[in-house]
């Protein structure tokens, strides 16, 4: 009888943490997002102060050609090695009209990573996806990353999970890392945060708790200053001095008005500047760590194992100095 | 093709110019919003230049005997096909050693690129493989740079590129000291300077890099050079560094073309409409781009008086221009001769000479002195057309001086005209460029011409839109061109004046206006031929008489609107004309009310038929589209309203069964609203379903009383049991 009422508990405790598992070799983490491996002093230091073990690093995104066909683009180029001890996971982001083919692109994917990770002798012993998939989708996503892993015979396989993916079939894969930023509507002046907002995450939280698959989760640590006329969205801005009172207001933290028009230089190399019109609105979003913490604790509560393993998106000095070495740490759940 | 790609991949040259100006000439163009200043030819600013060269240089080497296809094929295509093989034919046949010896390196050379494969990464072998190639090639070639007597200075590049790519920079810089000075200024040359140059800007030699780059005109690198810095912060950092630099050119260009894309208004282009959504505000945008300009003004002023400046006309003209984008029309005339006695380029003056004509363009009248003044400047322009190569991109076949003349044309002198009331002399101008420019009689590229019937092009918009008084007044002008004046007879002289052309447009404005006589007037003098060959002519065999409401009882109707291109034998509008006329005129003179009632309900088929829901369409049109909006838009010559007002007098006159029946159906057919809309709505990603009822449109109450007719006779004879959108109608009033 006593032993029947165990094993009754411990049935009870299984079925309620069976899919609570963590990703494999959990530790502090980092995506690295930028097309040159090139880190600075301050970049190095934050590695090294947060104990960050794992670096997933975008090798190159794959999209369709003049001819139609995938393609790798962005390839990065190694210039200097991360420091020692830390494990760089190569991600692969695939644009998913590039999935007709998945076994010859699967094929074509893990030739090339493991043949860069020779090269610049980054061993490779895991593989993550990224892919914006959908239902419609699916099929050839998930025949993708079966192809995949019977490519990298052993290695692990990794992937993305965006939150709306949460509601749908869990894809092959050894684990997931959920993306907890970009959840809002950028172009929409309305959005809170489209960064990260809980109000965009409460909606997909009851699916954390039963998802089959090991997952970690990812948070957001830049921002941006988007532009808006007339309540339209124009352009994400880079370089404007916020602070130059003669051509900015601020309405609010989060708002600036233009109140002198002018231009300002363009990313666009093949465009002369944007005028930026006096009316015209700047929307700052940025995610604070109280926000992130609150989040992460509503998500916690559904799966405990959930933020066993934070990673931070992405390693960027200019964005990560906004942060405080504590308010990081506490991110990290140190 | 390895070898292109291994010089647009390898040269810091190549970095994908093209038509730079061409591209930012507006995303929407509009013939009338062509950038103006132009004191460089960003037509030369391709890497097609240089392949053409290098192609020159060697069907000289092979004393022309081999042609120019192979020779592209061997240097650019796929060096070991048959083509390819003729120039190793030629050399071995002449025992070149040399040139050999040469091929052999490139075929090395290009071994040593990237693979044709994207996918392909380098292996560390293969790294260290290419390393050695490099240096491989490195030593051989350098052995040859004077040793070889006709391509030393390609050895040199070849050089020079091996040590770039084996990371050897100080050979790289050696071979630059000690050979630059002895070649000549040639495309090898730039491209031996192109590795140089990268090494400059990162070294911190930014004035070095950036002559280099504005001399090659590579505007992309320019531009990286200037971290953007391109506006007048930048054009004033840059003075204070190097006052004479060869970058101004470019970075004024780029300026100055950036603020007339903001702010010049004409009343032809769309700018006005850009400028319009800012108007109304206290601070605009204009505001700020003309406080800018008048700072640049200013700055301009300053340059010049220095007097550091080697090219001050350059200063001074783009001042000009500035003066004229803030309406001070004489002030931009006299900096404009001020410019013009300074210093200066060629094609400084010639920019100078393209303004000054915009500006004056600008203060049309019917003048003698400015007429002799306006032909000059177009049989310039002509000449300045006929000298400058032609390209072909988006907005089709063109140069810098056809922008010019299109820009004056459509942008200043033809609306000038028209705000003077002298269609004529606008109808002309808008001939003569349409012939000169659009046809592309400059070029004997037949491939890219329009035929001058056609029938989508702003000559036609324009006379389309015109009074048909206007067109007539123009087409006498024509047929008696010595009765216009000076400038109507040189535009004239210029245009493609097929009578034809005009009598049909004519004849099919009176039919809008339903004048049928005179339309007959005009279209009798239409040749057969000439309907044959126009646009709408395949459409055009359709029978007016069908009774377009009832189409669809016909199995055999044919849906396709498109007929072959079966020759006409008659002008179908001339016997639309007829048949209007006599049927106008017999329903004037029947007393009958049947009769009269008979005719109304025929008139009202003609009149639906010519309307762009009918088959009969091109009789008023010259293009049909499926776009609802589009056919809306065109619905001005009431042919529409007089339909339904014929079935509605129909319907009065005679009060049988069978006359009510059909003309209720009628009136549903050619009822504007329908009884039903679809008026679903997406809500997240789901759209539902929903329908909306217009109860007071036509076809509802035709629909409805139809339905007191349903178990009579001639429902039945109509077979309207048969009709699907009646069935739903009563379907929808059973619930």
């Amino acid at each position: 009888m006593k032993n029947i009422g165990l094993y009754i508990i411990c049935l009870f405790l299984f079925a309620c943490n069976r899919y609570d598992k963590p990703v494999p070799d959990a530790a502090p983490s980092v995506y690295f997002w930028r097309t040159t491996l090139d880190l600075d002093k301050e970049e190095i230091s934050f590695l090294r102060t947060h104990g960050i073990k794992k670096m997933y690093v975008r090798f190159f995104d794959v999209e369709l050609d003049n001819q139609g066909l995938p393609a790798p683009v962005g390839t990065i180029a190694f210039l200097h090695s991360v420091p020692r001890g830390i494990k760089i996971i190569p991600v692969v982001y695939v644009e998913y009209t590039c999935l007709k083919q998945p076994d010859t692109l699967a094929a074509k994917i893990v030739k090339r990573v493991l043949a860069m990770g020779d090269t610049n002798d980054v061993p490779i012993d895991e593989l993550q996806i990224d892919c914006d998939w959908t239902k419609h989708t699916q099929k050839n996503y998930f025949e993708l990353l079966r192809a995949v892993k019977r490519g990298l015979q052993g290695r692990r396989l990794s992937v993305t999970v965006r939150l709306h993916q949460l509601a749908l079939d869990v894809p092959p894969a050894d684990y997931g890392v959920l993306m907890c930023y970009n959840t809002g509507n950028l172009r929409s002046y309305d959005s809170c945060n489209p960064i990260l907002d809980i109000k965009d995450v409460k909606p997909f939280a009851k699916y954390v708790s039963k998802y089959s698959l090991p997952l970690c989760v990812a948070y957001p640590v830049f921002s941006w200053n988007l532009l808006f006329e007339n309540r339209q969205f124009r352009a994400i801005l880079r370089d404007v001095n916020l602070g130059d009172s003669t051509n900015y207001r601020k309405l609010s933290p989060k708002l600036y008005q233009v109140v002198r028009s002018h231009s300002v230089p363009s990313p666009d190399l093949n465009s002369f500047g944007m005028m930026l019109r006096r009316g015209d609105e700047i929307k700052v979003d940025e995610v604070a760590t109280a926000d992130i913490l609150k989040i992460n604790s509503m998500l916690a509560k559904k799966r405990p194992s959930l933020d066993k393993q934070v990673v931070l998106y992405s390693l960027n000095a200019k964005d990560l100095n906004k942060y405080k070495p504590y308010e990081i740490k506490k991110i990290y759940c140190r | 093709m390895k070898l292109k790609k291994f010089i647009v991949v390898s040269s810091v040259l190549l970095m994908c110019v093209g038509n730079y100006q061409a591209k930012a000439c507006v995303d929407s163009f509009a013939p009338a919003d062509c950038y103006m200043f132009s004191v460089y030819n960003h037509n030369k600013l391709n890497d097609e230049s240089i392949q053409n060269k290098c192609i020159a240089f060697w069907k000289n080497y092979t004393a022309n005997r081999v042609s120019e296809g192979d020779i592209r094929e061997f240097l650019y295509g796929q060096p070991t096909s048959k083509h390819s093989l003729s120039v190793v034919k030629y050399l071995q046949l002449h025992k070149d050693a040399d040139a050999l010896h040469y091929l052999e390196l490139i075929n090395l050379m290009n071994s040593l690129t990237c693979s044709g494969d994207s996918w392909d990464y380098p292996s560390k072998s293969e790294l260290v493989r290419r390393k050695h190639g490099w240096i491989t090639l490195f030593v051989d070639a350098s052995k040859h740079i004077t040793a070889s007597k006709r391509l030393g200075s390609r050895y040199w590049l070849m050089t020079m590129r091996a040590a770039y790519y084996s990371g050897n920079r100080a050979s790289c810089q050696r071979l630059w000291d000690r050979y630059a000075g002895k070649y000549p200024n040639d495309c090898v040359k730039e491209l031996a300077e192109g590795y140089i140059a990268s090494y400059w800007f990162k070294d911190g030699e930014r004035e070095k890099a950036r002559e280099y780059y504005a001399k090659i005109g590579d505007l992309r690198s320019l531009r990286w050079c200037f971290n953007g810095d391109i506006n007048l912060k930048g054009i004033e950092t840059l003075y204070k560094e190097a006052p004479n630099s060869v970058a101004f050119t470019y970075l004024i260009q780029d300026y100055v073309n950036s603020m007339d894309n903001q702010t010049d208004t004409t009343d032809y282009g769309y700018r006005s409409y850009r400028l319009s959504a800012y108007d109304g505000k206290a601070d605009s945008i204009k505001d700020a781009m003309f406080s800018e300009m008048k700072s640049f003004r200013r700055f301009a002023a300053k340059v010049v008086s220095e007097g550091k400046a080697s090219n001050p006309a350059l200063w001074q003209s783009a001042s000009a221009f500035f003066a004229y984008f803030n309406g001070e029309n004489q002030e931009a005339l006299d900096e404009l001769n001020k410019a013009d006695g300074m210093q200066g380029t060629q094609r400084m003056k010639d920019n100078i000479r393209a303004i000054r004509f915009l500006v004056k363009s600008s203060q049309s009248n019917d003048s003698h002195a400015y007429q002799e003044y306006v032909i000059g400047e177009l049989k310039w322009l002509d000449g300045m057309i006929k000298a400058e190569p032609l390209y072909t991109d988006w907005y089709g076949r063109r140069n810098h001086y056809v922008d010019v003349l299109r820009r004056v044309v459509y942008g200043r002198l033809v609306p000038g005209y028209l705000k003077l009331d002298n269609f004529c002399s606008a109808a002309s101008l808008m001939g003569m460029i349409q012939n000169m420019v659009e046809v592309n009689s400059y070029d004997n590229n037949s491939a890219n011409a329009q035929p001058f019937n056609y029938y989508s092009n702003d000559f036609f918009w324009f006379l389309d839109s015109a009074k048909v008084e206007d067109v007539v007044t123009y087409a006498k002008l024509l047929q008696n061109q010595q009765n216009g004046n000076e400038l109507q007879q040189y535009a004239i002289s210029h245009s493609n004046n097929d009578m034809n052309y005009f009598n049909e447009m004519i004849g099919t404005k009176y039919m809008r206006l339903q004048n049928f006589e005179q339309a007959k007037t005009y279209l009798s003098k239409v040749s057969v031929a000439f309907i044959s060959k126009m646009n709408i002519a395949p459409y055009m065999f359709y029978d007016s008489y069908k009774m377009l409401w009832f189409d669809w009882l016909d199995k055999n109707v044919k849906k396709e609107r498109y007929v072959g291109n079966k020759a006409l034998t008659t002008n179908p509008k001339l016997k639309y004309c007829d048949d209007m006329l006599s049927l106008q005129q017999q329903i004037r003179q029947t007393k009958d009310s049947v009769q009269k009632a008979d005719l109304l309900y025929q008139i009202a088929n003609l009149y639906a038929q010519a309307t762009l829901h009918g088959d009969c369409w091109t009789y008023l049109h010259y293009s049909w589209s499926v776009n609802p909006s589009y056919i809306l838009s065109e619905e001005k010559e009431h042919y529409s309203d007089n339909a339904i007002a014929s079935v509605q007098e129909a319907y009065k006159l005679n009060r049988s069964a069978d006359n009510k029946v059909r003309c209720l159906f009628a009136l549903a057919a050619l009822s504007p609203v329908p009884w039903f809309y679809n008026a679903g709505e997406y809500v997240g990603d789901t759209y539902y379903n929903k329908k909306a009822y217009n109860v007071n449109s036509m076809q509802w109450k035709s629909f409805a009383e139809l339905g007191t007719f349903r178990s009579l006779p001639p429902y039945t004879k109509y077979q309207l049991n048969r009709c699907d959108n009646l069935k739903n109608y009563f379907d929808y009033y059973k619930k």
